[in-house]
């Protein structure tokens, strides 16, 4: 089993909200994490590896670090990941992560991700559906973010919502309509205003759409290697039509 | 068109065998050439069953005037122009600054297709090409 080795190097917020951005459709939870550690300031506070992780260090302005962090300000946490988590190892390593949200008194989570829909290119605003385990129920409502009713979910975010059910955690998924395989600013930034309203904060989402073309260029390669992981998961499953008469 | 089935399986081998070489390639390979200031766009292609659907992002390309679409029964060639150079600083092992001003992709194709009928459509920085499946009549001998 891949535990995830958790190495606390910053202050965290006590009910602390936080928001996970791990590769997946059109990479939408990792342009809004990386958006919003970079707007709000946010400071370095977790590092997390693992056995699961292929051998990897990116260095950011010469430092080597962990592909996976999370960073604080407030009561703000931000969970991102810069590589896919590989599908053999993303149940054991989502376990450890819920845990350790639990471990540390969140009071919510809320992953960001992208629904993928074939016809994406003629949207002009993508709509963002919600699905929530372990808060109120009109939260989604308050949002004014439609409840994803019946639909199937594959790869992290799938197994982050199955963790908190199980757990008791409460968790919030706002999906974006979004490209599957291409990196997706604008559905990044639809998943980013509907956060606002729980985050209590305004998310100025204008200089993310303004580098957008840039942001799709430069996470080619990580679309890619997050392709191959989708692959594997059946992420493609998540076009099905659901089973409504189960 | 009868055609000898011989001939065709052996055709459809050969091209299955450049596929995987292709497919080895791409995940081993830069999707950069340097010298060339080009990058591989990301694409997508999607089998359905009267044609191939073609998609491929471009981002940085303002307008159709600036990509070139070339068809063979076998593949589809994508060069595009992008508005501005796109720069990575301080990028890599050599910590130099590359600029790409375009994208280049030969893209092979599951299926033999129709150039002649294929048709294009550039919108929001996605290209799509649809190219009608080459439909060979096979006549079967009943024994």
């Amino acid at each position: 089993m891949a535990r995830l080795e958790i190495q606390e190097t910053g202050k965290l917020p006590k009910n602390a909200k936080v928001i996970v951005g791990i590769p997946d459709a059109g990479l939408v939870g990792l342009i809004s994490a990386s958006h919003l550690i970079e707007s709000l300031s946010m400071e370095e506070a977790v590092s997390f590896d693992s056995d699961a992780f292929p051998p990897i260090v990116v260095l950011h302005d010469g430092a080597p670090k962990s592909p996976m962090r999370a960073y604080s300000k407030g009561d703000l946490v931000v969970v991102i990941s810069e590589i896919a988590i590989q599908l053999s190892s993303i149940r054991d390593v989502v376990r450890d992560l819920v845990g350790w949200m639990g471990a540390m008194g969140s009071s919510l989570s809320i992953s960001l991700s992208g629904a993928p829909v074939p016809n994406r290119v003629d949207i002009d605003v993508p709509r963002v559906y919600g699905i929530s385990v372990n808060v109120k129920d009109d939260l989604l409502a308050k949002m004014g973010v439609d409840r994803l009713q019946e639909a199937m979910l594959v790869g992290p975010y799938a197994a982050i919502l199955e963790a908190c059910r199980r757990t008791g955690a409460p968790n919030l998924t706002l999906l974006a309509q979004s490209h599957l395989q291409y990196p997706d600013p604008g559905a990044a930034a639809e998943a980013l205003k509907a956060a606002s309203t729980v985050l209590g904060r305004r998310i100025d989402v204008q200089p993310l759409m303004e580098k957008a073309e840039e942001i799709r260029v430069k996470l080619r390669d990580l679309m890619r290697s997050t392709e191959k992981v989708m692959r594997d998961s059946g992420k493609e499953r998540e076009y099905e039509l659901p089973s409504m008469y189960v | 068109m009868d055609e000898d089935p011989f001939e065709l399986i052996e055709r459809r081998m050969a091209r299955l065998e450049k596929r995987l070489m292709q497919m080895l390639r791409e995940g081993f390979g830069p999707t950069w050439d340097l010298a060339e200031k080009t990058l591989e766009p990301l694409h997508e292609v999607l089998e359905l069953e009267n044609e191939i659907v073609v998609t491929a992002d471009l981002p940085c390309v303002r307008d159709k005037n600036d990509l070139e679409v070339h068809c063979t029964e076998n593949s589809v060639e994508i060069r595009a122009k992008m508005s501005r150079p796109i720069c990575f600083r301080r990028w890599g092992t050599v910590q130099r600054e590359a600029d790409f001003e375009c994208y280049r992709k030969v893209i092979p194709l599951p299926a033999e297709v129709d150039p002649e009928r294929a048709r294009a459509d550039f919108r929001r920085g996605i290209l799509t090409v649809r190219l009608p499946r080459l439909i060979r009549r096979h006549r079967i001998r009943v024994l």
